[in-house]
């Protein structure tokens, strides 16, 4: 399916792109993480660190992905 | 007695206010409007405050309306309007008075031209945005209201270092803009659920910011001021949390997200 997939902060610097579309097989958004993880491994070294955001909601791992989503690597947040 | 502002009715009660609309409805009667001129005007300011309280006591109603001319009502049963753009009416809904959601019920299926009006007055906007300035009083104005006895603000500032490291001149905050607005609005919804009866508002800066700069404004309004408190604290803390905004420090040392470089 593609996906378009968003940037922000460190996750940004690391992946030198604000956004791209990818075309991966996954099911949930663990797969799409372990996709991009697997592209971006500076990623891959905070995985635990990051979160995502599937259509400008946190997603859980296990909820499912579809065609077109809008899927955000919210890096550790640091507002106030 | 009660009569909302909104209802712009005069003082001798030419109609009927929505608080002797609510007296009958619970009686489940109904009053023509030539027979309510002709009660005296006491008449009318006793089923008006019979209608104000949070509880009706139906038996004084129907001691009131004794010899009056009535014909039989459905007895209404008030239930939450639909969600309106820009009013958190289901977040505020389990802090309204009864009379203020027998109002906001009534005028939502019955007088759409008012219910703006009630909305405004009984509800009040919500404020909770990213936004590049931020005003104190925006945010305290977005929370006072008649019923509020508290309000308790919180401003979250640039300061000149980061925690035991290094120095900062500057920082600059970056969002996920339309996640963020988002998020903010659910997070205050949030808390007013949990404190009925508080009111929150938040506006959080984006682009650069000088020490001293304030980078978040935040307030909470509740009946008494433990809840303001209470509900100003868990507003900073979750939108500290769990809002999408990174901010990058700049010093002499150069320049790093914060809460990247050692994120495992």
């Amino acid at each position: 399916m593609t996906l378009t997939v968003l940037y922000f902060a460190g996750a940004r610097d690391a992946s030198g792109r604000a956004s791209e579309s990818i075309h991966v097989e996954a099911r949930t958004v663990g797969e799409v993480l372990d996709a991009l993880c697997a592209r971006y491994p500076v990623l891959a070294a905070r995985r635990g660190a990051l979160r995502l955001a599937r259509n400008e909601v946190f997603a859980h791992l296990s909820e499912p992905v579809g065609e077109g989503d809008v899927i955000a690597v919210i890096p550790p947040v640091a507002g106030g | 007695m009660r009569v909302f502002p909104f209802e712009e009715l005069d003082p001798t009660l030419p109609l009927l206010p929505l608080s002797a609309r609510r007296a009958l409805d619970v009686v489940g009667r109904k009053l023509s409007l030539s027979a309510w001129i002709t009660l005296p005007l006491s008449a009318r300011q006793a089923l008006a405050t019979a209608g104000s309280g949070d509880a009706v006591d139906a038996d004084a109603v129907r001691a009131l309306l004794e010899g009056v001319e009535t014909s039989p009502a459905e007895v209404v049963c008030v239930a939450q309007p639909a969600a309106a753009e820009a009013w958190p009416i289901a977040a505020r809904w389990d802090g309204l008075d009864a009379l203020a959601q027998y109002a906001l019920h009534k005028l939502s299926t019955r007088r759409p031209e008012r219910y703006e009006a009630a909305l405004n007055a009984l509800v009040g906007r919500r404020l909770a945005r990213m936004a590049p300035t931020a005003s104190l009083d925006d945010v305290v104005g977005a929370v006072r209201h008649p019923r509020a006895g508290g309000i308790a603000s919180f401003l979250g500032v640039v300061r000149d270092h980061a925690p035991g490291r290094h120095a900062v001149t500057r920082l600059d905050y970056e969002a996920y803009g339309a996640m963020a607005d988002r998020q903010l609005v659910a997070i205050c919804d949030g808390v007013e659920r949990e404190w009925p009866g508080s009111r929150t508002a938040v506006i959080h800066r984006v682009g650069e910011l000088s020490v001293g700069d304030v980078a978040v404004v935040c307030a909470a309004s509740a009946p008494h001021r433990a809840q303001a408190f209470e509900a100003c604290r868990a507003l900073i803390d979750r939108v500290k949390a769990d809002v999408p905004i990174w901010k990058r420090e700049l010093g002499p040392d150069g320049a790093e997200w914060v809460g990247w470089e050692r994120a495992s």
